[in-house]
């Protein structure tokens, strides 16, 4: 093997590196919850990091439905632990007023005694990171308990929408916000890739396209190279630009951020949901980590 | 008013889930002093096919609640002969190896007929009401009600009738009781029969408030053992009483003091064992 590629979590990343380097592979891999780092310098980034995604949502939400404020509701797990640290961390540049911090066990099924409380703070969004299966509860027990402000989901839009649907229950589950890649947005390989996973995954779809380029973009980096030396392959990532499937150019950023020119940010999409697997597309941002 | 109306209803909401799961377990724990690890699988396993039945099969939901406890029940008779009776009188450690086994292995077939999605009954109940300002969900309350129907039921059960007079002769002991003509085995099935389909019933009613997925059966028995536990390992009347205090404890901790409250929950646990080692309401008993 001479090339890693892939997506991956920020759990199983942190015992995953250090073998890839250790074999001194280029790696071009995808997922939000992580961060590239100096120490893995031929560790390779493709994706919309959970920061940007989370800055995103806070944009689309002071922007396009004029929310004021914002209640975190997050697993008590690594990610969940991760984002609040970011929300602490970009509070004033969100510029949110933030009601709480809601660290709900992962497991948990009946939100109302973490609910009841805290919806008395009136925010003007929930922001939940969390599984899918937990934020569709969240939907249906804070809408049940009175709430009818915006939810917002800086993740990929539930697959099996329908039956996440049932589990939220349909009305409650218009207007909910999460990441979705419209079909006008894809270049015709997008179209084809979307298709393609659609055909032999009909369950699940493409959904999240954070979670799909990377091995088109390393095939690029190759092809742009002309080179299969993983030195000059790392070098056109960070420096070149890129076209895969999605019309946005695709550039490596990330050296203040992480030390490191090795994250490559592709574009955030939401849509949202106005009826049953019926979805809006509602704005797009490209934000590139400094 | 509004808030401590609410706080209520969300603590008797969370400890009736919690009394439905330990209810059975307790039960079996009673009799056939075995942990059955199987037991959040078999809830798991009822909710499934309340879902194959009601949600894929159109079939009204009563009737696929009473085809499941059928079905669950027999589960758990065949579970009995096949994997606990045998093993009654043999190292404990191998009836917990086995039982664990079959949890695993119904967990396994649901992952495999079901893919492993969260899927959700439906709720049955639907709609909310209003007091003194508070929102109740009507499907929260009927968890309310139908649980407490359920230890009624159980309880008239095991007081009034022949078989519950039985089931106490034996939990309290067994060689007397056989002495006296009772037949052991077909207690034992009956209420491995009974226990199951406690578990079936209380998947149906509690699992259309959230969702299911195969591979729930684990984290729900870890919380129904603590329950039996604290209320004295095969007491109905301790569980019920564990339920409700660990419930409201949980409840109103995490309302006021967020999820540390499962914290405080444990050390009051804890605090049980090193005043009252057999748990509120535990009798002493032998372990097979």
């Amino acid at each position: 093997m001479d090339f890693l590629t892939g997506s991956i979590g920020a759990e199983p990343i942190s015992g995953w590196a250090p073998l890839a380097l250790k074999e001194k592979k280029l790696a071009v891999i995808g997922g939000p919850s992580w961060n590239p780092k100096p120490e893995w310098p031929t560790i390779f980034r493709v994706t919309s990091s959970d920061d940007e995604r989370a800055e995103a949502l806070c944009r689309l939400m002071k922007e396009n439905f004029q929310c004021k404020s914002v209640l975190y509701v997050l697993t008590d797990d690594l990610v969940g632990k991760i984002a609040k640290e970011n929300a602490l961390k970009h509070e004033k540049s969100r510029g949110l007023e933030v009601k709480g911090y809601l660290m709900v066990p992962p497991n948990t099924t009946d939100f109302y005694p973490f609910l009841t409380k805290a919806l008395k703070t009136n925010p003007d969004y929930l922001h939940c990171k969390m599984p899918p299966g937990s934020v569709a509860l969240v939907i249906k027990q804070s809408r049940e308990l009175g709430y009818k402000g915006h939810i917002g989901y800086p993740t990929g839009m539930p697959s099996g929408l329908e039956k996440w649907q049932a589990i939220a229950g349909l009305e409650a589950s218009k207007g909910f916000l999460a990441l979705t890649t419209p079909l006008e947005e894809y270049t015709p390989l997008g179209i084809e890739g979307d298709a393609l996973i659609k055909e032999i995954c009909p369950t699940h779809g493409l959904g999240d396209i954070a979670y799909s380029m990377q091995p088109h973009i390393l095939m690029m980096a190759i092809e742009k190279a002309q080179s299969l030396e993983p030195d000059q392959i790392l070098k056109t990532l960070r420096t070149e630009e890129f076209h895969s499937y999605v019309k946005a150019a695709l550039k490596a950023s990330g050296e203040k951020t992480f030390g490191i020119k090795n994250h490559m940010s592709v574009p955030i999409y939401f849509s949202q949901i106005t009826g049953l697997v019926e979805f809006k597309y509602v704005k797009s941002y490209h934000l590139s980590t400094p | 008013m509004t808030e401590f109306i609410q706080l209520i209803l969300n603590c008797l909401v969370l400890s009736a889930n919690y009394i439905l799961l330990a209810l059975g377990l307790s039960l079996i724990f009673g009799i056939l002093r075995a942990l059955n690890f199987a037991h959040g699988a078999l809830y798991i396993f009822g909710a499934y096919v309340v879902y194959a039945l009601a949600k894929m099969a159109g079939i009204n939901y009563f009737l696929a609640t009473v085809a499941a406890m059928i079905v669950v029940g027999g589960l758990g008779v065949v579970i009995e002969a096949a994997v606990l009776y045998p093993l009654a009188n043999k190292a404990k450690i191998s009836s917990l190896g086995a039982i664990l086994g079959v949890s695993m292995v119904l967990e396994g077939v649901l992952a495999f007929i079901f893919e492993g999605e969260d899927v959700t009954i439906g709720s049955f109940f639907t709609g909310t009401i209003s007091l003194g300002g508070a929102i109740l969900s009507i499907e929260r309350i009927m968890v309310v009600v139908l649980c407490g129907v359920l230890m009624a039921v159980l309880y008239l059960w095991i007081q009034r009738t022949r078989q519950g007079i039985a089931i106490r002769a034996l939990a309290e002991n067994s060689r007397v009781a056989n002495l006296q003509g009772i037949n052991m085995r077909f207690i034992r099935y009956l209420v491995m029969g009974i226990a199951s389909c406690v578990a079936a019933f209380a998947g149906a009613i509690v699992t259309p408030l959230f969702y299911i997925n195969p591979f729930m059966g684990g984290h729900i028995v870890f919380k129904a053992l603590l329950i039996i536990a604290v209320g004295g390992m095969g007491s109905i009347e301790g569980s019920i009483l564990a339920g409700l205090l660990i419930g409201f404890v949980e409840c109103i901790g995490v309302t006021y003091l967020g999820p540390i409250a499962e914290v405080i929950s444990f050390v009051l646990v804890i605090a049980i064992f090193l005043f009252r080692p057999r748990g509120l309401l535990g009798v002493e008993y032998e372990f097979h």
